[in-house]
């Protein structure tokens, strides 16, 4: 469904599988945890597996 | 030119970025039931549109990228009243009957309509259904003009019910 050339216009805006670090500069706001582990692990720590799961396989889908 | 469905789903991924940053705001210590309520509200309804977002890229999907009927209904046009003087003083009306057909892509073509179309043609089961239902009527309960009654009360577990719909749509894009 999503074709290839588009890969880098998603890659450059989708922030939520990135860093604690990329999210924060974002939002403008501090986490106060290594800004360099992966967010949907932070969310994983922080009992939100839905949320992360949900951001894990929209990440893959996009990015297939 | 980026297709409509990948924009799509890049705004489904910013939203679920705006639903991680309220979501980390829940964890401020000494937060209210008040305030941990408003924040629920907050996601709730944004999940409620990433769910709605989603079924509409599943049905495209499964469509090869189409714009298929999502639904046929029946209208009634060009009524004309007949004359009391003639039906003898009973209200009679004439009309032509006409089968309306509702495309995906249609501004009419409804949250409901969609999830039935998904029911019926197997994207989802019957137990995915009712929870799209579920997802449904909830944000129909959000909307201002939906409120009817107390209008708090939103909790973590009505937010992971709704991320359930949200997990099981993603694979079936």
């Amino acid at each position: 469904m999503i074709t290839t050339n588009t890969n880098k216009v998603l890659k450059e805006s989708y922030y939520p599988a990135k860093s604690v670090g990329a999210f924060e500069q974002q939002y403008g706001i501090n986490l106060e945890v290594n800004p360099n582990i992966k967010f949907k692990t932070y969310l994983r720590r922080e009992g939100l597996e839905f949320l992360a799961t949900a951001i894990e396989r929209l990440d893959k889908k996009l990015h297939s | 030119m980026i297709p409509l469905e990948t924009n799509r789903l890049n705004n489904v991924a910013r939203i679920l970025g705006d639903i991680s940053v309220l979501a980390v705001h829940l964890k401020t210590p000494g937060l209210s039931n008040t305030a941990k309520s408003a924040y629920y509200r907050a996601v709730i309804i944004l999940a409620c549109t990433v769910v709605e977002a989603l079924v509409y890229e599943v049905i495209k999907a499964k469509n090869s990228g189409g714009n298929p009927v999502i639904c046929s209904k029946k209208e009634f046009r060009h009524k004309q009243s007949i004359s009391s003087t003639i039906t003898g003083g009973v209200s009679l009306v004439i009309c032509e009957p006409r089968q309306m057909d509702t495309l995906l892509e249609d501004s009419t073509c409804k949250f409901q309509d969609m999830n039935k179309f998904c029911k019926d043609n197997g994207y989802v089961t019957a137990k995915e259904f009712e929870r799209l239902n579920y997802v449904r009527t909830k944000r129909n309960n959000i909307h201002v003009q939906g409120i009817q009654n107390r209008d708090r009360g939103y909790t973590k577990q009505q937010f992971k019910l709704i991320f359930e719909a949200i997990l099981f749509l993603i694979p079936k894009i």
